[in-house]
């Protein structure tokens, strides 16, 4: 990924950052590695984003994550610092994708920067990362998935629900992008927006062509975006108004 | 006597809480305090306490804590960050969760009447008890990415999230109220979503203008999709798709 100028200024002011909300914690001896996960260590850089840590220890009380908030801490933006026991890293990278948790922590950690180490252990773990390889019960978990959602696409088929048999074909669609991002490139997708990314970058011009023709967005263009935009927002605040929270969750200028 | 049991778990995680001198007041939240607790539900508590540093921290306590063996979640807020949350509202999901925490609580040990604070300053902001799980939070998060990928001129992406947004809010709707995870999605929605919102969503869903035909070409071309990638990786799209293919 090529990087212009400013990027590269706010990438290393991001990193500068992270590196100093981690200062104080280089000396502790249950902590074995800081590693810059998230857009501000690969990626786009947002101005707006949150620095993502994740600290790895040994010993301890178990998973804690620590949300430093700029108006109380001395740091510049939101910083969460997430204290993970190695054992529990391992271990999720030993299940191979088989589960969500694994996806994001394999996804963190093999694009992850690390800030400090001792013997390496941070080197160690993003290399384990990037050496993940699915297992087979989850190329099994795909192929279940896709015959449930071919099954519901031959339901609304029969039954001539137009509307119904396009979400189940975007259903499918999604199904298929993410097992050949997984079997490509070893990408998991774990959130929705991470989905787009990495197709962008492993899909040929057809097959984006293709993914984006099936999930109804090939001619979308700016008024039409955020006239879906501002819709999704109506919603939004009619369902969480109905939830008897403030409608303030859910504002946009 | 499930519930006498938890309790009794929570008093004893509250006594060793206090035994802190910097714990303020020990909250009890989430299921229990709710009294939906189920045999599998974890204990969570919010814990104030006078601590200076501004970082308010989440444990996750899988194996217990204080001699208790139940997985146990506990959020740790420094008063001075309370009462900015406690005053301010919803700024963010950090808040979110906070005050929906406080919310829902009952004070377990409090000294100065922080604890009552923060429950009853909290209800300014939310007025009925009601616990919100996790798609709600989800929803709202995947409306943010939505709308910083739009100020970001990426418009087809933006939109991409956007669906999936408004499809985890309606999908939560649904399954609260029909209890059937299998009601097909649109089918659900048109009943249970006000005329005005259910034409929304489906401009959201971009389906207004899709006739029959449109939706059976869709529907080929998925299949065909999925029959690339069982290909590439090495499965005969014949022994997934059957005799249904040609249909």
């Amino acid at each position: 990924m090529e990087y212009n100028e400013t990027q590269e200024r706010l990438r290393e002011t991001l990193l500068g950052e992270a590196k100093d909300s981690v200062r104080g914690l280089e000396g502790r001896d249950d902590i074995r590695a800081a590693i810059l996960t998230g857009s501000a260590a690969w990626g786009k850089p947002n101005p707006d984003g949150d620095i993502d840590i994740l600290l790895i220890t040994r010993g301890g009380d178990g998973v804690c994550y620590r949300y430093l908030i700029p108006r109380f801490s001395p740091v510049r933006r939101r910083t969460e610092h997430g204290f993970i026991p190695r054992l529990i890293v391992e271990d999720n990278i030993e299940k191979a994708f088989g589960t969500r948790i694994s996806c994001s922590m394999i996804e963190q950690l093999r694009n992850g920067r690390v800030l400090f180490q001792k013997e390496a252990e941070g080197d160690e773990l993003v290399d384990r990362a990037r050496g993940a390889v699915p297992g087979r019960f989850v190329i099994g978990a795909f192929i279940k998935d896709c015959k449930d959602a071919l099954d519901e696409l031959s339901v609304a088929l029969g039954g001539n629900r137009r509307h119904e048999v396009v979400l189940a074909a975007r259903r499918i669609t999604r199904i298929a992008a993410r097992a050949l991002l997984l079997a490509r490139d070893r990408t998991a997708v774990s959130k929705e927006k991470h989905e787009y990314r990495a197709v962008r970058r492993c899909f040929d011009a057809r097959e984006r062509g293709e993914y984006e023709a099936l999930m109804g967005t090939a001619d979308i263009e700016g008024e039409e975006a955020r006239r879906v935009l501002d819709r999704s927002i109506e919603i939004l605040r009619w369902v969480v108004e109905g939830k008897s929270v403030s409608t303030g969750l859910v504002r946009y200028d | 006597m499930l519930m006498a049991t938890m309790r009794g778990e929570a008093e004893t995680v509250a006594a060793e809480l206090k035994k802190n001198a910097a714990t303020m007041a020990v909250i009890l939240t989430g299921p229990l305090a709710l009294g939906i607790a189920s045999a599998h539900s974890k204990l969570y508590f919010a814990v104030i306490t006078d601590a200076e540093d501004g970082v308010i921290e989440h444990h996750f306590l899988d194996g217990g804590w204080a001699g208790v063996r139940r997985p146990i979640e506990m959020g740790k807020f420094p008063v001075s960050v309370a009462r900015y949350l406690v005053e301010h509202g919803y700024i963010d999901m950090v808040s979110y969760k906070s005050l929906e925490a406080f919310r829902c609580g009952e004070v377990l040990w409090e000294r100065d009447g922080v604890g009552t604070e923060m429950v009853e300053g909290s209800k300014r902001h939310i007025p009925h008890r009601v616990f919100i799980g996790e798609s709600l939070h989800g929803a709202v998060s995947a409306l943010d990415d939505a709308v910083s990928l739009l100020k970001n001129g990426d418009h087809r992406n933006a939109v991409l999230v956007a669906r999936e947004a408004v499809t985890k809010a309606v999908g939560m709707i649904i399954s609260e109220a029909e209890n059937n995870r299998d009601a097909p999605f649109l089918e659900a929605a048109e009943r249970l979503l006000p005329s005005e919102q259910y034409r929304r969503l489906q401009e959201v869903m971009g389906l207004r203008d899709i006739d029959a035909d449109t939706a059976r070409a869709h529907a080929r071309r998925a299949r065909e999709f999925a029959g690339y990638a069982l290909r590439e990786i090495g499965v005969n799209p014949d022994n997934i798709f059957g005799t249904e293919r040609e249909g």
